[in-house]
């Protein structure tokens, strides 16, 4: 029964039903016939929207899109270009540094792609760089986004699969950083070999450091406060995201003059809507969260998996390659609202840490995002940059593979999730 | 290029629409943060919460997300996933379009139904702060749910003229000029 129905979602989605009213339509057919059904889809459609924490991500949404469009790009990218632009390939390197920096702000993959594809492509296409390699780093390091704070695919699984954000937050620093290590060391190695440009002759000294530092501190302390307030238990994730709306206006209205309050009905106007988009299908996955209960998924999906092996290891691998490929195909959030009640216990009951387990969904749906053919942030950059897909497709593919040994690392060495927030508690 | 149906749509007519799923969701969400702030400011400086600004915020944003919801199916932004049909020609995306439409009709059709139904007979708890009753809450539902048939019957029209006619476009790829103010960003 429950695979008749998850065919029928599939062909629907693909059919380009939205996702939430495919969700729907499926948890309405199954619950038909019980006569109290129509009251009981409401209810969940309204109380899976009653959680406090869910407040987060129109808030985190709205103060990434004050800052996106509150000049930070720009000088995070200059204080990038201080650091890294002497290596060879430099702006591919500002590239994927930019991405760790801005990481801690936007949380969104798509938007820190869209960010590098406008600004930093036209430029490194003057300097020679082929229009494959710009777009496909550019998509590549937008998966550190995701696992930085305010990462709202790491709010969502803490929502639910009840698992601390603040502790999620901080375990996705180490993978992004390894993120950025990986990809740097490959464009390092593609640089030479095509023999891109510096972007500058030797280091920078430290008041040029010092400068460019200055020049972006506001931004840069954005993700530290967030770690900070939370850790420390300031605020609830929700509180603070409504003190980053706060903090991001203040420095883009008043320390960065980039935007007036003529701008601020249009910018909350756009996060309200952007956030509505998310929030549709969480309220629809309550809904399906009945069939998931009453068809008992989670063990079913035990049973089957533990039916080929009772290796930890294998079945994480087994997850791993199932999240990748339908990350490739579906887009990450409607992915974890569907996923996670039903994947959240049986890592659980395999043993592997919860905030472990996040950190590997969400890196998973990441990295399937920005993989061609049909990843969502690869249209995003396409679209920017005009690129052809096998273009993209044969420059992404040692990111892609870098980015793989990634996630492998992080499967089976936990420690590099868990330690900061061990440290940290 | 306008749609068809959107370009019929009085003036008068699509800006409360845009005020109602777009400026009062805005309005909605800037209250939270300031309620949400408040309380922090509140309990750090002064010692004394905002009573109740958690449970405010909740209701605020119960409503402002499914007032924008409306927004994002007038937008035609929701999220779906058009891999297979991106590849049809374009009479049979009108097609599978339609549908797509008949079936976000008949779900919306019967949230609409259940929903007021349970709002005029239903029991409901209380909240605990505000004493105010879920049944508040709840009709957000059925409110956002006729603003959504109205836009999918829209889409509706028109995929049944482009399955006749064979040239179709998505709404989402059609810029709704006229009911967008100038100072609104495009979708992506």
């Amino acid at each position: 029964m429950i695979w008749a129905l998850l065919l029928v979602i599939l062909v629907l989605i693909f059919l380009r039903v939205p996702v939430f009213a495919s969700l729907l339509a499926v948890s309405v057919l199954y619950i038909m016939l019980e006569p109290t059904a129509g009251t009981v889809i409401v209810q969940r459609m309204s109380s899976g929207l009653e959680s406090f924490p869910l407040l987060a991500i129109p808030l985190f949404v709205l103060a990434g899109t004050i800052m996106a469009g509150g000049g930070i790009a720009e000088r995070l990218m200059a204080f990038a270009t201080v650091l890294v632009g002497h290596f060879r390939g430099g702006l591919a390197q500002v590239n994927v540094l930019n991405s760790l920096m801005i990481g801690g702000m936007s949380g969104s993959s798509n938007a820190d792609a869209a960010i590098d594809a406008k600004i930093l492509v036209p430029i490194m296409r003057r300097q020679g760089y082929s229009n494959g390699f710009a777009s496909a780093i550019s998509a590549a390091s937008g998966s550190i986004s995701p696992i930085l704070p305010p990462s709202i695919g790491l709010i969502l699984y803490g929502v639910l699969a009840n698992v601390s954000i603040g502790a999620l937050f901080i375990g996705g620093v180490v993978p992004a950083i390894l993120i950025a290590l990986a990809l740097s060391v490959t464009v390092w190695l593609i640089s030479v070999r095509n023999k891109y440009p510096r972007v500058r002759d030797g280091r920078a000294n430290f008041l040029e450091i010092w400068g460019s530092f200055r020049k972006s501190f506001f931004a840069l302390l954005m993700p530290v406060l967030l770690i900070v307030g939370l850790r420390a238990g300031i605020f609830t994730p929700t509180e603070l995201s409504a003190i980053a709306v706060v903090y991001s206006l203040v420095v883009a209205g008043f320390v960065y003059k980039q935007i007036t309050w003529r701008d601020l009905p249009a910018l909350f106007r756009e996060a309200a809507i952007t956030s509505a988009m998310v929030l549709i299908i969480i309220a629809a996955a309550a809904v399906f969260g009945i069939i998931v209960a009453y068809e008992r998924i989670p063990d079913q999906l035990l049973g089957l998996l533990t039916g080929f092996t009772d290796n930890p290891m294998l079945i994480l691998l087994f997850i791993n390659l199932l999240l990748l490929i339908l990350g490739m195909f579906m887009e990450s959030m409607s992915l974890m609202i569907i996923l996670v009640p039903v994947l959240a216990p049986l890592a659980a009951s395999i043993g592997v840490d919860p905030v472990h387990f996040g950190l590997i969904l969400v890196l998973n749906f990441t990295i399937g995002s920005i993989t061609p053919p049909v990843g969502s942030v690869v249209y995003t950059v396409a679209a920017i940059t005009g690129v052809k897909i096998p273009e993209f497709t044969r420059a992404f593919l040692p990111m892609f593979l870098a980015l793989v040994v990634v996630l492998l690392l992080v499967t089976y060495i936990p420690e590099l999730v868990t330690w900061l927030p061990e440290l940290t508690r | 290029m306008k749609s068809p149906a959107t370009r019929r749509m009085p003036r008068g007519v699509s800006r409360s629409l845009v005020f109602v799923e777009e400026i009062v969701p805005a309005l909605l969400l800037a209250f939270i943060v300031v309620a949400i702030t408040a309380d922090v400011i509140g309990r750090y400086l002064f010692a004394n919460p905002l009573q109740g600004a958690a449970e405010i915020s909740l209701i605020a944003f119960v409503w402002a997300t499914y007032l924008a919801v409306a927004g994002v199916s007038r937008q035609g932004r929701h999220i779906a996933i058009d891999v297979i049909t991106a590849t049809f020609s374009p009479r049979w995306q009108a097609i599978a379009d339609i549908v797509a439409q008949l079936i976000i009709i008949g779900v919306l059709g019967y949230l609409v139904i259940n929903g007021l139904d349970f709002f005029a007979q239903g029991h409901f708890t209380n909240l605990v702060g505000t004493g105010l009753s879920r049944r508040w809450l709840m009709l957000a539902i059925p409110v956002s749910a006729i603003l959504m048939i109205c836009y999918s019957a829209r889409d509706l029209i028109v995929a049944v003229r482009g399955a006749i006619s064979g040239d179709f476009q998505l709404t989402s790829n059609v810029p709704d000029d006229d009911i967008r103010p100038d100072n609104t960003p495009k979708e992506a």
